[in-house]
């Protein structure tokens, strides 16, 4: 799902010389002007921790020196910001502006002159909080829980994040979750969870690898998707954002043969099913290549639940994939991770029908210049809408 | 023509007369980027002006005003005379900006003055 934008957004920031604004925000005081040089912003789909991003600002009037008299300060909500600033236009329109960095500040730094603020995002207490001892385990094995509703009580009980079950929630985006919690319900997909000093972010890479699910922080709340569905919504760029494009098929994407470990029992330290699944065309083709899913914090209570995840990962790396760095402008900055994306780079023959998902990005907010990764891997069967079969006239 | 270099919370200031080196040397805060299809892509964020011009015969005052401005980073106006676009400046130089004789006065100096918005 792309940023919540306006059409005119998203066709001002295509241009070639888009109207841009670019802002930096502490509570509601607006220091943007201060900005010495802006960070980069790196998003990954599957790598749960807290990103901490620093910003060097000028301090020559002593803008910031009211944090050495008011620290408290530090927990006010700052946000990194980019987008189209309407209201420089004439007639004036509302700013619309995506929220690239949302946290609090970790630390402040004062040096020759200037001033450098680390903003460290809402996923903090991820990195920080411990779930469970040795003496006190966090058990979930006494009952059989959907993965989504084990990664809501992690994140709200222990996360400190809202648990409010609507779209108000301020932390998690309820629509994505929602979305999210509906695959495992309609599958009827359970898992139990036992952690004796895992760490919360731990966990949650756990819950992602197990259910090949995305769990990132983007526009300041946890998303959480699984990309297989279907969808009509791609961007495509066309040539001429694209800088360069690195390729990259690696034969040890491959996994033909998948063995899921399931009904873990604490107290035995055994497994009661075991399940798999291969694909024989590609084991007959590369050779066995065997991944086990074997884990003593998150597991799978039930075979069906097993082999799906078994299936899923068969059926996405059974062959190797094309695994793409693209160098762009900041044209792709209106998507989120997980979105599906075309361009066209003719060394490579990549044409615009070759549907690809952004799996990465990395964006230079100071040079205005994104490096994205995209590729197949969670791709399977993409809708695509043939223009040209559409019936023209009767649509005007 | 002379221009008008005063504080921005009271009238005090100086008449300038630049020489003819005045040169005004705006720049644009901007990302350009030329990509592989030879488009190019612009990114701007905003602007500033500036101003470098040199000053011959003023005088001790003139002089004390002006280095005092320099020395204490003073938020100034900038306006050229009967004009009323006004600008707000600060004296961006290096070195201090007025600080030569003029031979053969030991009472007249000369100097460069460098200005930027803020």
């Amino acid at each position: 799902m792309p940023h919540s934008v306006s059409s005119d957004f998203l066709v001002e920031i295509e241009k070639k010389a888009p109207l841009v604004g670019r802002k930096f925000t502490i509570g509601d005081s607006d220091y943007t002007s201060y900005v010495k040089k802006w960070p980069k912003i790196r998003k990954k789909w599957n790598d749960i921790r807290p990103i901490n991003i620093t910003i060097n600002l000028s301090n020559e009037d002593q803008a910031f020196d009211f944090f050495c008299s008011e620290p408290y300060k530090m927990n006010n909500t700052t946000k990194i910001e980019f987008g189209v600033p309407w209201s420089v236009e004439s007639p004036a329109g509302t700013d619309e502006y995506l929220t690239l960095h949302e946290g609090k500040i970790s630390n402040v730094m004062f040096t020759n002159g200037g001033c450098k603020i680390a903003v460290v995002d809402k996923i903090k207490p991820f990195a920080e909080r411990v779930l469970g001892d040795t003496d006190t385990p966090l058990d979930y094995t006494a009952s059989d829980y959907y993965p989504s509703d084990l990664a809501w009580y992690l994140a709200t009980s222990y996360g400190g994040l809202d648990n409010t079950q609507s779209t108000a929630n301020t932390d998690i985006d309820w629509n994505d979750f929602i979305n999210w919690a509906g695959v495992f319900t309609a599958d009827n997909t359970r898992v139990n969870a036992y952690f004796e000093g895992t760490r919360l972010n731990e966990a949650f890479r756990k819950i992602g690898r197990i259910t090949r699910s995305s769990i990132y922080v983007e526009d300041g709340k946890l998303r959480f998707a699984r990309y297989t569905e279907t969808t009509s919504i791609v961007l495509n760029l066309g040539a001429d954002p694209i800088k360069s494009v690195t390729a990259k098929i690696d034969d040890k994407e491959i996994i033909n043969k998948h063995i899921t470990f399931a009904d873990y029992n604490v107290q035995s330290d055994t497994y009661s099913i075991v399940t798999n699944d291969e694909d024989t065309t590609s084991v007959n083709t590369y050779g066995t290549r065997e991944l086990i899913e074997k884990d003593q914090n998150v597991w799978y209570v039930d075979s069906s639940s097993a082999v799906d995840l078994s299936q899923r990962i068969v059926l996405t790396h059974k062959e190797p994939y094309l695994q793409l760095k693209v160098d762009a402008t900041a044209a792709p900055i209106t998507r989120f991770i997980g979105d599906l994306i075309t361009f066209e780079w003719d060394k490579l023959g990549i044409t615009g029908g070759d549907t690809k998902r952004l799996m990465s990005y990395d964006f230079d907010l100071n040079n205005m210049a994104m490096k994205i990764d995209v590729d197949d891997s969670q791709i399977v069967g993409i809708f695509r809408l043939d223009v040209s079969q559409l019936d023209i006239d009767r649509l005007a | 023509m002379s221009y008008r270099l005063y504080l921005t919370n009271s009238a005090d200031g100086v008449e300038v007369f630049p020489e003819y080196n005045y040169t005004e040397g705006d720049r644009k805060v901007e990302s350009r980027t030329r990509t592989s299809t030879g488009a190019e892509y612009v990114y701007k964020f905003g602007s500033f002006e500036s101003w470098k011009f040199g000053v011959q015969f003023v005088n001790s005052s003139f002089y004390a005003i002006v280095n005092s401005w320099w020395l204490s980073n003073s938020e100034l106006l900038w306006v050229k005379t009967g004009d009323t676009d006004v600008s707000s400046v600060r004296i961006i130089n290096r070195k201090k900006p007025i600080g030569k004789f003029i031979k053969p006065h030991d009472d007249l100096y000369a100097g460069t003055i460098e200005l930027s918005t803020y």
